[in-house]
């Protein structure tokens, strides 16, 4: 990440937006999965899943 | 706001909005028959009728009135309008000058914007877990959607009405007129659908995207995301649309939500957007503005005394 440091308004926008693609790609659709994946991939998502300053309640 | 007492059966001196939880069904069920929906729609339409009036609430932020952030959470057992007095003192509106008049109509406006708050709060919960409810707001979407982006709380209103019934989540890809229309072939039933269609309140949010402010923009993905899925469960009509509007859309996509690059260390980096870089050079002017009046003011007050 390169501005989550004190940016609590980008980071809330930012888990939002996972938010919302997680919601597109719920129930199996893999038109949107499909979309989702090309700018976010997986192996992106599973290394920062831990990442704590990537949550709300830390930046 | 002895409504808000009334429906969730409280019985203490400030309600603390955060942490309603169900309101009492019978008492929801007794406000809609008394006609209360209708009411206050009624109202939230007198308060702002027009987009222009609606507007002028912009005017509030400039002048410091109404701050930028969680607004309501709390609501105590004095009306709003022995608030309101206690808070600004009202002037004489008849005999008072030009900027008496001026800042009475700012002090009215926010007293108007604090009445719209606590109608969508109230809606919020009589609609709350009651089917029946929900639909009979769902009715008056067109004023809420009118209403939303103003931080009066009307997109949080419309989620709440929308998130726990199916019925409506299906309704939101298509235009509330789309049904009512009868007698007509395969081919104009399909374009009328088509047409229609551009005008369903996700097409209508997805056009709001591109000059939303900060907050009304999570107020949207918030209400992208709750159209996508109900109890656990893909709506694919809704994934769908969102997914050829937003997601699809090169162009719509660009300007609406946060650039991700996945690095090949798998570093997510995201680009801030411009309308927050866009604060800072305005502030600046004012803050030379602010002190090159400071100045000339000193300088003639040093004048007189000479």
């Amino acid at each position: 990440m390169t501005f989550y440091d004190g940016h609590h308004g980008q980071i809330e926008t930012l888990t939002e937006q996972f938010e919302l693609f997680s919601n597109l790609c719920l129930g199996r659709n893999y038109i949107c999965r499909k979309s989702i994946n090309e700018s976010l991939s997986m192996s992106a998502l599973m290394t920062n899943i831990w990442n704590p300053q990537l949550s709300k309640g830390n930046a | 706001m002895s409504l808000l007492h009334f429906l969730h059966d409280e019985n203490s001196d400030s309600i603390n909005l955060n942490l309603l939880n169900h309101a009492i069904y019978s008492r929801q069920k007794i406000l809609k028959e008394q006609g209360f929906i209708k009411r206050f729609v009624d109202i939230l339409d007198a308060c702002f009728p027009t987009v222009e009036s609606l507007r002028r609430l912009r005017i509030l932020e400039e002048s410091g009135i109404k701050k930028r952030g969680p607004k309501l959470f709390k609501v105590g057992r004095r009306t709003l309008w022995q608030d309101f007095q206690a808070k600004y003192e009202i002037e004489n509106i008849r005999g008072g000058k030009n900027i008496s008049k001026q800042r009475n109509q700012v002090k009215i406006l926010a007293y108007l914007s604090q009445i719209c708050s606590l109608i969508f709060e109230v809606l919020k919960s009589i609609a709350r877990d009651n089917h029946q409810n929900e639909e009979e707001c769902f009715n008056y979407i067109e004023i809420f959607k009118k209403q939303s982006g103003y931080e009066l709380g009307a997109t949080a209103c419309i989620i709440s009405i929308i998130e726990k019934n199916e019925k409506l989540l299906l309704n939101l890809c298509k235009h509330s007129e789309a049904d009512k229309q009868e007698n007509l072939s395969l081919t104009e039933e399909i374009k009328m659908f088509e047409m229609l269609q551009e005008d369903s309140t996700i097409h209508h949010f997805v056009r709001e995207f591109k000059s939303a402010s900060p907050s009304y923009h999570r107020d949207i993905l918030k209400f992208l995301s709750a159209a996508c899925k109900f109890e656990d469960q893909g709506i694919t009509v809704n994934q769908t649309l969102i997914h050829s509007l937003v997601i699809q859309d090169q162009v719509v996509r660009n300007n609406t939500l946060l650039k991700i690059h996945c690095g090949p260390d798998n570093k997510i980096t995201i680009e801030v957007p411009e309308f927050n870089q866009a604060v800072r050079p305005y502030s600046i002017i004012r803050i030379v503005l602010f002190i090159l009046v400071i100045t000339r003011k000193k300088r003639y007050s040093a004048c007189k005394r000479q």
